[in-house]
């Protein structure tokens, strides 16, 4: 580039600026999120309905240890997501271990679980479950987007996971109040799969999703 | 509007950037074009030192301004403008590169290819002629390559094509002239 053109674009880019409003911090940022889809699920889960033995489930630890640590996942990388909304993530890099070493704890608990309590894999094919989880995880998802699109993320794959991560989780839990099958195969294939299929198309298309 | 205080001697570089940027995110267009001419030698020269071609240190550092200025609202100006400014570097830097070498592969299966050359050339004796140019654009990153040919070869205005880009007319207008000044360069 020339001196000539260099002075030019710098001239063009500074006749152009308009003053901007910068980003709110991310916790401010999320808190939109977490409200619109709490309710959001909350609702869905009151409109397929609540498992008959959903009382019984809050004395189970299993059950709740679960829920719990779907529930940090959810609420951990929904924090990740929008710090990676921003090029230097405000200098936060940490925010994507928590989501991350929940994850691997999960696996590694649901591991324990299979190795304890069998895993039960059901038959491989399409349940409500799927169709009902894709739903409930959908309005989470394309807030995400909306709320990363609004910002311009250096790394699109790693924002594109913990968006699915954040999304999936919440999804997951809803499903953990509808769904009356405990098994961590039927967990594993009608929950969890449909998230890492979808996760995964997303993922191959970050780049394109969150291009600025 | 408040202007950049005079005490800049005083000031170290990061600081003075950082008070350019909250300068800029009001609306003060002498610290914003005060803050792009001083980032633009050094990201060039950071980057120059990792790159195998000096030129597309010029390219990437062109595409990290307009970056920086699509981008002013995510800075946040409490924070340190230079962590803010070398992820937008590196980001962009790794982006053409990707974008370079994927073009490269592109370049090795077209007109190299007899059966494509049978199928898409109409006047084989210049195929040359047409690799030549066609290896001249694809030289090009490709926001830059997409303005060329919108403006040059499609004919459409500079205003339209700023339209469709998300630019602004003056920096179509600025990778128009700079497109043309490689091109005539590397096919002489």
């Amino acid at each position: 580039m020339s001196e000539q053109n260099l002075d030019k674009l710098i001239d063009g880019l500074a006749d152009d600026l308009a003053p901007v409003k910068p980003l709110a911090h991310p916790f401010i940022r999320i808190l939109p999120f977490f409200a619109i889809a709490l309710l959001y699920v909350a609702a869905l889960v009151f409109f397929v309905g609540l498992r008959p033995d959903i009382g019984n489930k809050f004395a189970d630890a299993s059950w709740m240890m679960e829920t719990f640590l779907m529930g940090f996942i959810a609420i951990s990388a929904g924090i990740a997501s929008v710090f990676l909304s921003v090029p230097d993530m405000r200098g936060e890099k940490w925010v994507i271990a928590p989501p991350l070493t929940t994850l691997g704890i999960f696996a590694v608990w649901s591991t324990f679980r299979a190795m304890s309590e069998g895993l039960h894999m059901p038959v491989l094919n399409m349940d409500h479950c799927m169709g009902e989880g894709v739903f409930m995880a959908a309005v989470p998802m394309t807030m995400l987007i909306f709320m990363i699109k609004s910002g311009a993320t250096t790394m699109p794959r790693l924002t594109c996971f913990m968006n699915i991560l954040a999304a999936g989780a919440l999804g997951y839990i809803g499903l953990r109040f509808t769904c009356i099958m405990d098994t961590v195969g039927h967990a594993t294939v009608s929950h969890l799969v449909p998230y890492v299929l979808i996760g995964a198309l997303l993922g191959i298309a970050a780049k394109k999703l969150y291009k600025w | 509007m408040k202007s950049p205080s005079n005490n800049n001697a005083q000031k170290t570089q990061s600081e003075l950037w950082t008070e350019y940027a909250g300068l800029a995110q009001a609306g003060d267009k002498t610290a914003y074009n005060a803050l792009l001419r001083e980032i633009a030698p050094f990201i060039r020269n950071y980057i120059l030192k990792s790159l195998a071609n000096p030129d597309w240190a010029d390219d990437i550092s062109q595409e990290v301004l307009i970056s920086v200025h699509k981008s002013l609202n995510t800075y946040s100006p409490d924070r340190p403008f230079r962590p803010w400014l070398m992820a937008i570097v590196n980001f962009r830097r790794t982006d053409y590169l990707r974008k370079h070498y994927n073009a490269r592969e592109n370049k090795q299966t077209t007109l190299d290819d007899f059966d494509f050359q049978k199928a898409h050339v109409t006047n084989p004796t210049h195929a040359g002629e047409y690799k030549d140019i066609e290896t001249a654009l694809d030289t090009l990153p490709d926001n830059q390559r997409k303005v060329f040919e919108m403006i040059k070869i499609k004919g459409y205005t500079a205003k339209e094509v700023a339209n469709e880009m998300g630019m602004s007319v003056s920096a179509v207008k600025v990778s128009a002239h700079r497109s043309m000044a490689k091109l005539k360069a590397i096919l002489g």
